[in-house]
């Protein structure tokens, strides 16, 4: 085993065994055979297949682009992957190739949490994302507009945070009544002040520059109780990406978002006021645990019209986001609808009004 | 013969029923009970009524009496004599009424308007004709009758009082107030409620949202206050007037209920 890819074979057949989702374990497609986690590992390290750190020769060669090719330990045919790809799958005999040496050393994620449903799964809740959203244009969720399905463990940088927060608003109450031919308003004016800690934890943010952040954040939360000591068993059958934002980059954007969070929950503690307004902020963050964990989404690409429209769906809670295009006529429609509706039930109330 | 005796039964049945002042004819328009007008005098007003009767199509009914006992008071006695001896033009019953009471040794003076007279003679209006008659007191009862089929004929020409032009008189006779359509607030919400609507269902479609907050992420149960301090600074009273009655909420006629049931507006002086 000195390609330098890895792929996990079933114990009984060696045929490819694949991450099975729903069982949460590995399932053979040619003799229909189930493993557990504890197999899986026993047969590996029988079989020598483990990470070595030192393993050098993994790469072949790189070609003039900067890709890295390595080789098909199945077929032996060339597998061509980008600097950040750790799992991929051979284009000829689509075994999944694992490339370990980029999950060594500080791109060894600590944690991951498997995927929990399928590629069947991701297509099914596309084809209903119409529900409850009338102006989607009908033949959108078609499946033949589905492009492209691809299981990503992305990595992410996960943050624990104990942040000092202090806040000083202006508040005002202000209390009205009537007594004889005067309308009194009384404003009382306070000066509020909060201080408080709190911990945050693990707060994720998305270390891989080739997805769009916004789209990674749509898609939380991921429930951490899934999480899992990190193995590369779970990688088969997935893509994989080793992250290329640095833990340092990536903090502040984790910390801002704890900072706001920790401005509200000072906020929402003054209560019966009128109206209150921040008047200074102050945060003291401090950051106690990084962790790089690998979290599994279902990147959907749409083409619709020649447009091309990226879909994500959480691969844990199954939660499916992406911009739907507008149908600008049928919503035109019913504002025109719900405007003569509104109208004639005002019309008809006032009416009634009269005769009662 | 059974259609006859059918008939006979019927007709001798209503007599009954019918109270005797029906007997009256409501064509002649002058009741002077009191005996405060002579024949020719009768006569002159009467000429006068008919064409006011015949200009506005509104009934106007002279009395006077020296008796009110059966209805009680002054304004009692007017509004039964019109009512129940079935005065007034059209369903509303439209018409003006004048009745002077001798009852009590005085001129009690008492106006009743029914139906779209109302609207026509609201309280200034009927207090400005009494006044007119009250000033032709010293000339006698004919010069105030003139006065007051004078005048009355004066504001009809003027129409509904100004201070009536939010009121109408319905199918029953009531004086209500005018129901404007709100038209400000139905265009307010029928903008409103549509694009609301839709407006919530069109960010339906956009899911992709950069994440601001991390409160999914707070534990709730490590959050602990250091200082909470809430301190009064100032306090600050102002007053505004109240301005009572603005904006004409009251018409401009006062109702008196009769016995019967009918709304009526009117008024009334001892001279």
């Amino acid at each position: 085993m000195s390609s330098g890819t890895l792929d996990h074979v079933c114990p009984n057949c060696r045929a490819a065994l694949k991450f099975n989702p729903h069982g949460q374990n590995w399932k053979c497609e040619y003799c229909r055979s189930e493993f557990t986690k504890e197999d899986i590992d026993a047969f590996e390290a029988k079989r020598g297949n483990v990470i070595d750190e030192e393993a050098e020769s993994v790469k072949l060669e790189q070609d003039e682009n900067g890709m890295d090719i390595y080789s098909c330990p199945n077929c032996g045919a060339q597998i061509v992957a980008d600097e950040n790809t750790t799992a991929t799958f051979c284009v000829y005999c689509k075994s999944t190739a694992i490339l370990k040496n980029k999950l060594v050393g500080e791109f060894n994620p600590a944690y991951v949490i498997p995927f929990q449903n399928t590629k069947e799964d991701a297509i099914k809740a596309f084809k209903s994302i119409g529900k409850g959203r009338p102006f989607m244009p009908k033949e959108f969720s078609d499946q033949r507009n589905i492009n492209e399905v691809k299981g990503v463990y992305i990595p992410f940088w996960v943050y624990d945070f104990d942040v000092t927060g202090s806040l000083e608003a202006d508040a005002k109450r202000v209390k009205t009544w009537t007594s004889g031919d005067y309308h009194y308003t009384k404003t009382d004016t306070y000066l509020i002040f909060r201080d408080g800690n709190m911990t945050y934890y693990r707060i994720p943010v998305d270390g891989s520059t080739h997805f769009a952040d916004d789209i990674m954040n749509s898609i939380e939360p991921f429930d951490y109780k899934g999480l899992v000591k990190f193995s590369h068993s779970y990688l088969s059958g997935f893509l994989a990406e080793k992250y290329d934002v640095e833990s340092k980059d990536a903090e502040p954007i984790a910390a801002e978002r704890a900072k706001t969070s920790t401005t509200n929950t000072l906020k929402s503690s003054i209560g019966g006021y009128t109206s209150v307004s921040v008047m200074k902020e102050n945060h003291n963050i401090q950051m106690t645990k990084s962790e790089y964990v690998l979290l599994p989404v279902w990147m959907l690409n749409i083409k619709y019209k020649d447009k091309i429209y990226p879909f994500a769906m959480n691969g844990q809670t199954g939660k499916m986001i992406g911009d739907i295009p507008l149908d600008k006529k049928k919503a035109f429609l019913w504002w025109i609808i719900i405007l003569v509706i509104t109208f004639v039930v005002c019309t008809l109330v006032w009416w009634i009004g009269g005769i009662l | 013969m059974k259609k006859i005796i059918y008939s006979i039964i019927i007709f001798v049945l209503s007599l009954c029923f019918i109270p005797n002042v029906l007997a009256l004819d409501t064509s002649l328009k002058i009741y002077d009970d009191a005996n405060l007008l002579t024949p020719e005098e009768e006569a002159n007003l009467k000429l006068k009524i008919d064409a006011f009767i015949e200009e506005y199509k509104m009934d106007m009914v002279l009395v006077t009496t020296s008796d009110n006992s059966s209805s009680g008071s002054t304004k009692h006695y007017a509004q039964d004599f019109y009512d129940y001896n079935g005065f007034g033009m059209g369903d509303t019953r439209d018409g003006i009424l004048i009745l002077i009471d001798r009852t009590y040794g005085y001129n009690d003076l008492w106006i009743t308007t029914t139906g779209e007279a109302i609207l026509i003679y609201d309280d200034n209006r009927i207090n400005s004709i009494l006044d007119d008659m009250v000033d032709q007191k010293p000339y006698g009862y004919y010069s105030m009758f003139e006065a007051f089929i004078d005048s009355s004929s004066a504001y009809a020409l003027n129409g509904v009082a100004p201070s009536n032009k939010d009121y109408y008189i319905d199918e029953d006779g009531n004086y209500l107030r005018k129901r404007t359509f709100p038209w400000i607030w139905i265009t307010i919400l029928t903008l409103a409620v549509p694009s609301i609507v839709v407006g919530i269902l069109m960010a339906k479609n956009k899911m992709i949202k950069k994440a601001t907050q991390a409160t999914a992420y707070l534990d709730q149960n490590s959050i602990e206050y250091t200082r909470k301090e809430d301190r009064f600074i100032t306090t600050h009273t102002s007053s505004t007037y109240i301005p009572r009655n603005t904006g004409g909420s009251g018409g401009g006629s006062s109702i008196h209920s009769s016995h019967s049931g009918v709304s009526h507006g009117g008024g009334g002086r001892r001279c």
